[in-house]
C-alpha cells in the first residue's frame, strides 16, 4: 500500500511495525522478553491505533494479544471471586450475566465506555494499562477492591489496582511485563459497590467517575469498610483514602457521607482542561460520591443505613 | 516488508499485499476500492467507518487488517445482494434518513448488528445501538425512524 498522507494531517510511521500474533502466553512473554523496549503490546487497539495513527509512537513490533485464549477467560472463582483475563472485551463485561448478577458496578462501568463499537474491541486489560485518569473502570474495580496480576517471562507479582496507576498514562507495568488478568474478591456479606459516570453528552469520557463500594457492620447500620475510587479527579485514577477514614467504623448517616464526600473533594487533585475547571470538577466529586454512596447502599441486601 | 494477507470481506476472500500495520479501513477503500465505507476522524469518535465484524460493529479506522483474517468482515456494499437492499438502505431511502450520506453506511451497519441480535428493538435501544456514529445533517430523528420501520418489516 502507498504510503499516502491522509486528508487530515496524520502520517503513518515510515516503518511498518512488524505484526506479532503469538497463541500462548509464554509465548507472549517470550516475545516481550526480546523486543520489550520496542515492541508494543496491542489488545484491543482502540487506545493503541489512535497513537499509532498519529504518529507518537511507532514500534518496530505490535504484539498482538487477540490469539492468546487463556486471556479471554471470563470466569466466578470457587470463593465467589471473579477473574477476568486481560483480553475479556467490555461488551462482554457489560452483557455477562454473571458480572451484571454479581458486580453490578462492573458491568455498570464496562457500559459506559464510549461507544458500542469500541466496546465490541475495547479491552479491560488495554483500558487499564492505558492508565488514562478519566478511565471508568478503574474507578469501579478499586471500589471492589480488586488486584491485577502481572507476568513477565518466569515470574508474577499481584498489586492493588489502586496501585497500578504512576503517573499521567503511565502504569506500573515494565516493558517485558504484560497485565494478565485481573482479581475481584468475592463480595462482602452486606455489602454494595456501585460506579456512576458524570459526563454532558452520551459518549464523552467522565468529568468525573465514582466507585463506591461499602460493607456494614452486622448492626446492619455502622460502616465496618468503604472503598472509594475516582477517575476524573487527578492525574491518574486515586482511592480517596480521607474520605474512607470519615466513614469507617462509622455510622452511614447522610450527615457523615457528606462529610466524606466533602473529603473526597478536597483530597483529590483535578486538573482544568477544555471540558471543566479544576473546581467544578471538585464540586461535582462531592456531589458524586454521595450519589454512588446511596446506589451501593440500596445494593445491599438486608441493610438499613442511609 | 509488506504481507500478503486473505481477508473474507462481504462473502469473497480477497488477497492484498499491505503494511503488517496497515489498517483496515485503508485496506477497503484503498486495495480493495471498496470506498462505501467512509473516513472521517480516524480516532474512533465519529462511525463512519464502522464496518461488521463476524457480525459485530467495529471501527474500521481502528482494527489492522492483519488482524481480521479469518473473520467476515461485512462492508455496506454486502448488504444488496443480486441488486435487492437490505430494509434498512430501503428505510433510510424511504423515510429521509439521508441526508449527505456520509453517515449512513456506519449508520446501516451498526443498524444491521442491532437488529440481527434484537429484530423488534425499542427506540432507546436503537439510539444506544447508534451512539457511536454521529450524524451533522438529519438531527437523528429520522434516521431512528428509519431503523424502527425497516424492524417492523
Ligand atoms: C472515541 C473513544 C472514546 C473512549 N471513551 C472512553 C470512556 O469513556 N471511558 C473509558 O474508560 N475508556 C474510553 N476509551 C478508551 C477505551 O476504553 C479503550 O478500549 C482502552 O483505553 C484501551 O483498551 P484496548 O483493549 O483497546 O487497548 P489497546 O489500545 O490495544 O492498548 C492500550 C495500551 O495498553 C497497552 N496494553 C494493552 N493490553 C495490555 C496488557 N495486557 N498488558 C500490558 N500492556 C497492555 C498497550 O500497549 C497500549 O499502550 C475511549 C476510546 C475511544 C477511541
Ligand atoms: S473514521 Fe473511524 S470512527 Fe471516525
Ligand atoms: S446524513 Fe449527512 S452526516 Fe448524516
Amino acid at each position: 500500500m502507498a504510503e499516502v498522507d491522509d486528508a487530515f494531517g496524520f502520517d503513518e510511521p515510515i516503518q511498518p511495525a512488524a505484526y506479532l500474533g503469538p497463541t500462548s502466553l509464554d509465548d507472549a512473554l517470550a516475545l516481550l522478553a526480546e523486543h520489550g523496549d520496542e515492541a508494543k503490546v496491542l489488545a484491543g487497539g482502540q487506545s493503541l491505533l489512535v497513537f499509532l495513527r498519529q504518529g507518537l509512537l511507532a514500534p518496530s513490533h505490535l504484539i498482538g494479544l487477540r490469539g492468546i485464549a487463556e486471556l479471554r477467560r471470563l470466569e466466578a472463582t470457587p470463593d465467589g471471586g471473579l477473574t477476568v483475563g486481560a483480553m475479556v472485551t467490555q461488551h462482554t463485561l457489560e452483557t455477562s450475566p454473571l458480572v451484571q448478577a454479581r458486580f453490578p458496578a462492573l458491568a455498570d462501568a464496562a457500559a459506559v465506555i464510549a461507544s458500542p463499537p469500541v466496546r465490541r474491541q475495547g479491552t479491560l486489560g488495554g483500558n487499564l494499562c492505558h492508565a488514562d485518569p478519566t478511565g471508568d473502570p478503574p474507578a469501579a474495580l478499586i471500589a471492589l477492591g480488586a488486584d491485577v496480576e502481572i507476568a513477565r517471562a518466569g515470574g508474577s507479582r499481584r498489586l492493588p489496582v489502586e496501585d497500578l496507576f504512576r503517573d499521567y498514562m503511565d502504569p506500573a507495568i515494565e516493558a517485558d511485563e504484560l497485565l494478565v488478568a485481573i482479581h475481584v474478591p468475592p463480595p462482602a456479606p452486606r455489602s454494595g459497590v456501585a460506579y456512576l459516570k458524570y459526563r454532558l453528552r452520551g459518549v464523552d469520557t467522565a468529568l468525573v467517575g465514582v466507585g463506591f463500594g461499602a460493607t456494614l457492620a452486622e448492626d446492619g447500620a455502622t460502616c465496618a469498610d468503604v472503598r472509594i475510587g475516582l477517575v476524573g479527579a487527578g492525574t491518574t485514577p486515586l482511592r480517596a483514602t480521607e474520605a474512607e477514614a470519615v466513614l469507617r467504623g462509622a455510622p452511614l448517616t447522610d450527615e457523615r457521607l457528606a462529610a466524606a464526600a466533602r473529603a473526597a473533594a478536597h483530597e483529590c487533585a483535578p486538573l482544568s482542561d477544555t471540558e471543566a475547571s479544576e473546581w467544578y470538577r471538585r464540586e461535582m466529586v462531592e456531589v458524586f460520591v454521595r450519589r454512588a454512596a446511596q446506589v451501593a447502599l440500596r445494593r445491599i441486601d438486608g441493610g438499613n443505613a442511609a | 516488508m509488506n504481507q500478503r494477507m486473505k481477508l473474507t470481506v462481504n462473502g469473497k476472500d480477497r488477497r492484498v499485499t499491505a503494511r503488517p500495520d496497515a489498517y483496515l479501513i485503508d485496506v477497503l477503500r484503498d486495495d480493495l476500492a471498496l470506498t462505501g465505507t467512509k473516513y472521517a476522524c480516524g480516532m474512533g469518535e465519529c462511525g463512519a467507518c464502522t464496518v461488521l465484524l463476524d457480525g459485530e460493529p467495529v471501527f474500521s479506522c481502528l482494527t489492522l487488517a492483519i488482524e481480521t483474517q479469518g473473520r467476515a468482515i461485512t462492508t455496506i456494499e454486502g448488504l444488496t445482494r443480486d441488486g435487492v437492499q437490505d430494509p434498512l438502505q430501503q428505510a433510510f431511502a424511504d423515510r429521509g434518513g439521508v441526508q449527505c450520506g456520509f453517515c449512513t453506511p456506519g449508520m446501516i451497519l451498526s443498524a444491521r448488528a442491532l437488529l440481527d441480535e434484537q429484530p423488534h428493538p425499542t427506540e432507546a435501544e436503537v439510539r444506544r445501538a447508534l451512539s457511536g456514529n454521529l450524524c451533522r445533517c438529519t438531527g437523528y430523528a429520522k434516521i431512528v425512524e428509519s431503523v424502527l420501520t425497516a424492524a417492523e418489516e
